[in-house]
């Protein structure tokens, strides 16, 4: 490994976690800098300081049902044993909520594929409301006017802000980082360790900057930028580093972008992603449930403005895009950085740079090199995940619906990523015109992206999805998962294959 | 959880790169809720094919998992690790993890050693000659060795050495925050009044 070069660190004093400016170049740094536990990182002997964790304070503590239960059941036994209370240490910064696993509505294809081992899918909803109930922690259910994607619900209510830490018990996480805060994954052990202590370790990454500049043409969207980054630097392209997005293109982009944005950053090989606070982000919290208020809220807003990567900032990576080059894409692999301009041809293997790889992956998806992306037939379009299930992205395929309706033999589904949206998607008479066109209207949660609630594609099928992965089985055993942005995938359902929405008009 | 160092025994070798946690544990798996069991659950779609190498005998009694580029990609599902641990494998050695992965397996238990891409080669090589070329894997010395042959090339490999430190001293990482209590308190006090907090109705 080579040497990290130097950082330049914040000093930390007392009154400095009061709102102070920070003082080091990059947001990363100001975002970590202060929310070291001083003094807590072990002496490893021959290990240079740079390798070593930190014991990082977590502001906000996202818990969804998929990822929790053994973690919940190990507090529990540490309590039996006495080698902890039992109970969480800060319930008041916990918030969970069911998306993983609960149904939605939606019809389920004769052939989906029937989960392997027996059980009750809605097993661990049921055990997470009543986990949370016994630690005091607030659950938002089906029902509640505010149960949804934990990565959509969360930024919904204003709890993720400037300045802080998040975590949750799932990659995508990241998602929240739009809002210039620090937040990731964490498997199940680290779960536990911060329902009982509100802390992680982690060792500070690198940051590679992916700088947008130029404006996105119509009909392009976040999410045909964050596949065009994944194209261009790979799938471990931002292994090791924190991303932050910035540039003209990402300042012009709305909060409900930037998460999509931030979304993927899992796609890239990166655990975290961010952007600068900015104005953009500030009138998004105001007014929302967990934002601060009246005085606290003139200190906050002086406090976040001060974050942001300087003009003098040193990356470890940078990455430059021009956004005006960017067309819609298509991925036609199962790999998330396997992607083409929606103009653009299936690769052949043998001249690719991973010929073994790239063949499997064309097998998988019954694809021939050469065939042209926009002929390929859809039987499936998903519009959902945390990735594309918010109320802008929503609008966004809406509009290319208008009055039309879907390709016959095409399957179209919906699902809004929170009841919030949903009930907005409503009011607005987004929920109708999907509807008209033949689209199937889903309660909210993670669906077929995940695809663990029985909202599955059928071996063969081609699936055009908003969502986030397409790996091999994911959307279901032998599903074909094409990645795209929500307006390709309304243009998709209406022709029934891949289309150039931007030919639409 | 047992640290035995080194590991002592056969590899199994997967040479595809970019197996993502989906593979190595698909999602039907994570609807269970306990810790442990998930044996026949690893990698459950590739061994519907007869001919999976992880379906020989061996594949049971082998400690070593040797991998390709970017190995655990993708889904944060810590499922995958207690996948990989309860088939057998004490330790991975890759050319490269998923961050969260390898995050996810030091908490775990289970070593993700990093092996350089030509040295991975050479390893393939030796594995493909002798797939039961008894292997050595010495986590305080960060080194991938062959057994019986002292004599021949000794790879040297990387571990991160939080994951070292907790595996040889038996550590959890919650038990090792925990240790810090206080220090955690004196930070709390300190936060800033502008930051949210749920109050349960």
């Amino acid at each position: 490994m080579s040497p990290r070069p130097a950082v330049p660190k914040a000093v930390r004093t007392p009154g400095e976690a009061k709102g102070t400016p920070v003082s080091a170049e990059r947001l990363l740094d100001q975002l970590w800098d202060r929310h070291v536990i001083p003094g807590a990182t072990p002496v490893v002997s021959g290990a240079a300081r740079y390798e070593l964790p930190d014991l990082l304070y977590v502001d906000v503590h996202l818990v969804h049902e998929s990822t929790s239960a053994q973690a919940f059941t190990g507090l529990r036994d540490g309590g039996t044993s006495g080698s902890s209370t039992g109970r969480v240490r800060r319930p008041d910064l916990s918030l969970a909520t069911a998306d993983h696993t609960v149904a939605t509505g939606i019809r389920l294809i004769p052939k989906a594929a029937v989960p392997d081992m027996a059980g009750d899918k809605t097993r661990q909803a049921l055990l997470l409301e009543h986990n949370a109930h016994d630690q005091r922690i607030e659950f938002r259910g089906r029902g509640s006017g505010r149960q949804g994607i934990v990565h959509i619900i969360a930024p919904e209510a204003g709890l993720i802000q400037p300045g802080m830490t998040a975590v949750c018990g799932d990659s995508h996480t990241s998602t929240l980082g739009a809002f210039g805060a620090l937040a990731l994954g964490v498997g199940t052990t680290a779960v536990e360790q911060v329902l009982a202590t509100q802390t992680l370790w982690l060792t500070r990454p690198k940051v590679l900057a992916a700088e947008f500049s130029g404006k996105l043409s119509p009909g392009v969207e976040a999410k045909d930028m964050v596949l065009a980054l994944i194209q261009r630097i790979g799938n471990a392209g931002a292994q090791g580093h924190a991303i932050e997005f910035c540039g003209e293109a990402v300042r012009a982009a709305s909060m409900d972008a930037r998460m999509t944005l931030c979304n993927m950053a899992p796609e890239a090989g990166a655990r975290a992603a961010m952007v600068g606070p900015d104005e953009v982000t500030f009138g998004y919290l105001q007014g929302r449930e967990f934002a601060p208020r009246g005085a606290l809220w003139d200190e906050a807003v002086d406090f976040w403005s001060s974050l942001g990567s300087s003009a003098q900032a040193v990356f470890d990576t940078h990455v430059r895009m021009d956004a005006s080059r960017i067309k819609p894409m298509v991925t036609w692999g199962t790999s998330p950085a396997m992607s083409s301009a929606i103009d653009g041809h299936v690769p052949h293997a043998e001249s690719a740079d991973n010929p073994a790889e790239t063949a499997a992956a064309l097998e998988y998806m019954g694809l021939r090199g050469g065939e042209r992306l926009r002929d390929l037939k859809v039987d499936v379009v998903f519009i959902g995940s945390c990735t594309n299930a918010r109320l802008a992205d929503l609008r966004s395929a809406a509009r290319v619906l208008g009055n039309s309706r879907i390709a016959r033999g095409v399957r179209a589904i919906v699902v809004p990523g929170s009841e919030q949206v949903a009930a907005q998607a409503e009011r607005e008479g987004l929920r109708r015109i999907f509807e008209s066109a033949g689209f199937e209207w889903g309660l909210p949660g993670c669906s077929m992206c995940v695809a663990m609630n029985g909202d599955q594609v059928a071996a063969g099928q081609r699936c055009a999805a908003t969502s986030n992965r397409n790996f091999r089985d994911r959307q279901g055993p032998g599903a074909r998962t094409h990645l795209v942005s929500p307006s390709m995938a309304a243009a998709a359902a209406l022709t029934g294959s891949f289309t150039d929405v931007r030919e639409m008009a | 959880m047992t640290a035995r160092n080194p590991i002592r025994g056969t590899a199994v070798s997967l040479e595809t790169p970019n197996i993502d946690t989906d593979q190595i544990m698909p999602k039907q798996f994570c609807l269970r809720m306990d810790r442990t069991g998930y044996q026949d659950a690893a990698f459950f779609e590739w061994r519907k094919l007869p001919e999976s190498v992880l379906n020989q005998a061996r594949a049971r009694t082998a400690p070593l998992l040797v991998a390709g580029a970017n190995f655990g990609c993708g889904s944060s599902r810590e499922h995958a690790v207690w996948g990989l641990l309860d088939f057998g494998f004490q330790a991975v050695v890759a050319p490269g993890y998923g961050d969260t992965f390898r995050a996810n397996s030091g908490a775990a238990g289970l070593i993700t050693a990093r092996i350089g891409a030509m040295q991975y080669l050479q390893l393939l090589d030796m594995l493909h000659a002798d797939i039961d070329t008894q292997l050595e894997l010495d986590i305080a010395g960060q080194t991938l060795s062959v057994a019986t042959r002292p004599d021949v090339t000794t790879f040297s490999v990387e571990i991160p050495a939080f994951h070292r430190y907790l595996y040889l001293g038996c550590f959890t990482e919650l038990g090792l925050a925990a240790f810090h209590e206080d220090r955690i308190r004196d930070y709390e006090v300190q936060r800033p009044a502008w930051m949210p907090r749920i109050e349960v109705a």
